[in-house]
């Protein structure tokens, strides 16, 4: 039974999991499944030696496949996790069809996102010497719309709250991952974010912390903060 | 010149910095070289007009206007007569001001990057739908202008510039509401029309009418009725109907004037008064 020919290539076993998983797969995800299953299935073992740049490899031939035939929909990580998306020239007909209104930042949330963003974690003091006016209301937002977390307190009198972004926030900018904002404007990230080098502990983190703490104890905390 | 009647309780998100930079970029003056009297007179016109249209000003805005005047002052004052401290320093006394400027405009810059981004995602989406980022209409001031506020002064400081004079002793009984321009206002962009920001003050004979329209459209922008786009840098402003404007014959609106919720500008709490 076990005809090579008919084993399923590696960038197809990884379109159908990211197609059927319906949600975004991390490179970890994939490969602890396609090894796992190659340990259970002697048909498939040939994938238990599976590498995570193999993986890479094969998820970018993937894409261009989808490209070159013009599937109207391809692989794209986002967030740190793989998954399909529709060709962006093809919004108009998407968004009418599914009516969805545009979701956009004002220029002073668009500023103080990028601020929290690059110099993360980082308090609201600091990010107010940087904009030179009040932020307390724009900060307040962000995390209602949960792009803008609590990552931590500072050592500094008063143990102010410190500020980091979120998952969501990578997921509505299409961002990879922090370190993809380095290619954007070289040397503004912060020393800690660019030394993360597994930036994915960030988030951890952050689901932690949401998890620990009810996210509306934090804003009314917030609140009383800035009272 | 005070609206008793109706008081637009409008906060402003941009600060002092965002004012200088945009003064900095309307007069394409070098930002390591900046002309500090020009800037500084400048500076003050813009702030006396946020104060006719009773603006809540940020403290922000009067600590940055005393800043202006030190700097000023400082650079007046000839090299051999300034204390020994400020000899030892030898530094240009606008330095610290253009650090600030300098680090500022890269996050500007950051962030146009970002819009860039959140307008090309808008046409992307992902297999099983995405956990989008709601931005309620009414919300948090936090939704897109697409003219700036300091743009919208400019070109309101322009019209009122060419306002005749008030003449003095005459008594004009209050003709124009705040109210009565908004309904105006809606009247002439139902349909689809749009409505030049240079033409739409026109006619009009008194800083009173010119002040009242101004303030309805500010007004109208908060609530997203209209939208005002611009079709270049420090070009003329357009105003059209917003296409979240659900019900067309949205007539009139009605004012709440306690309800500071959807206020495009919000009031800031915090960084306030005390501050002066």
């Amino acid at each position: 039974m076990s005809d090579m020919q008919s084993l399923p290539e590696l960038k197809q076993i990884l379109g159908s999991l990211i197609f059927g998983a319906n949600r975004p797969l991390t490179i970890k995800e994939l490969r602890a499944c396609i090894v796992e299953v190659a340990g259970e299935d002697a048909e498939v073992a040939v994938y238990a030696e599976v590498t995570p740049k193999q993986l890479e490899e094969a998820l970018e031939e993937l894409r261009q496949d989808l490209v070159r035939t013009h599937a109207g929909f391809t692989v794209q990580e986002v967030a740190g996790g793989f998954r399909l998306q529709s060709d962006a020239a093809c919004g108009r007909w998407l968004k009418h069809l599914l009516k969805t209104k545009p979701q956009r930042l004002s220029q002073p949330a668009l500023e103080t996102m990028a601020i929290i963003a690059y110099r993360q974690p980082i308090s609201k003091a600091d990010i107010e010497s940087i904009r030179g006016v009040s932020v307390a209301h724009i900060i307040k937002g962000l995390m209602e719309m949960q792009l803008v977390r609590i990552a931590g307190r500072s050592e500094l009198p008063g143990r102010p709250f410190l500020y980091g972004t979120t998952h969501l926030f990578l997921e509505h900018f299409g961002l990879k991952d922090l370190r993809q904002l380095d290619k954007m404007a070289p040397r503004v990230l912060s020393r800690k974010v660019r030394a993360d080098d597994n930036a994915e502990t960030l988030f951890e983190a952050a689901e932690g912390i949401e998890v620990e703490e009810d996210p509306r104890q934090v804003v009314m905390e917030f609140e009383e903060e800035n009272d | 010149m005070k609206q008793e009647e109706y008081k637009v309780d409008l906060e402003v998100f941009e600060g002092p910095l965002d004012l200088l930079l945009y003064l900095i970029r309307k007069d394409e003056v070098d930002i390591y070289n900046i002309p500090i009297e020009r800037i500084t007179t400048q500076y003050m016109e813009y702030l006396s007009v946020m104060r006719m249209l009773d603006l809540n000003i940020a403290g922000e805005f009067i600590v940055m206007a005393a800043t202006l005047m030190m700097i000023k002052s400082r650079m007046l004052l000839p090299v051999d007569e300034r204390t020994e401290e400020e000899e030892e320093e030898e530094e240009d006394p606008r330095w610290d001001l253009v650090r600030q400027l300098v680090e500022y405009k890269k996050f500007k810059d950051i962030a146009n990057q970002l819009q860039e981004r959140e307008f090309y995602q808008e046409n992307v989406f992902a297999f099983g739908g995405k956990s989008a980022v709601v931005i309620e209409p009414e919300d948090s001031g936090l939704g897109l202008q697409d003219v700036g506020l300091f743009d919208l002064i400019a070109a309101f400081n322009e019209v009122l510039k060419k306002a005749p004079p008030e003449q003095l002793g005459e008594i004009a009984a209050d003709r124009y509401t705040v109210a009565d321009k908004i309904d105006h206002v809606l009247q002439t962009v139902r349909n689809g029309r749009s409505l030049r920001f240079s033409r739409m003050f026109g006619q009009m004979a008194s800083r009173n009418e010119i002040i009242c329209t101004f303030l309805a459209l500010l007004e109208l922008l908060r609530l997203r009725q209209i939208v005002a786009v611009q079709d270049a840098h420090f070009g003329d402003i357009l105003i059209t109907q917003s296409d979240a404007v659900d019900d067309p014959d949205t007539g009139s609106i009605e004012i709440d004037k306690d309800d500071r919720t959807g206020d495009l500008f919000e009031r800031q709490e915090t960084g306030g008064d005390e501050d002066v």
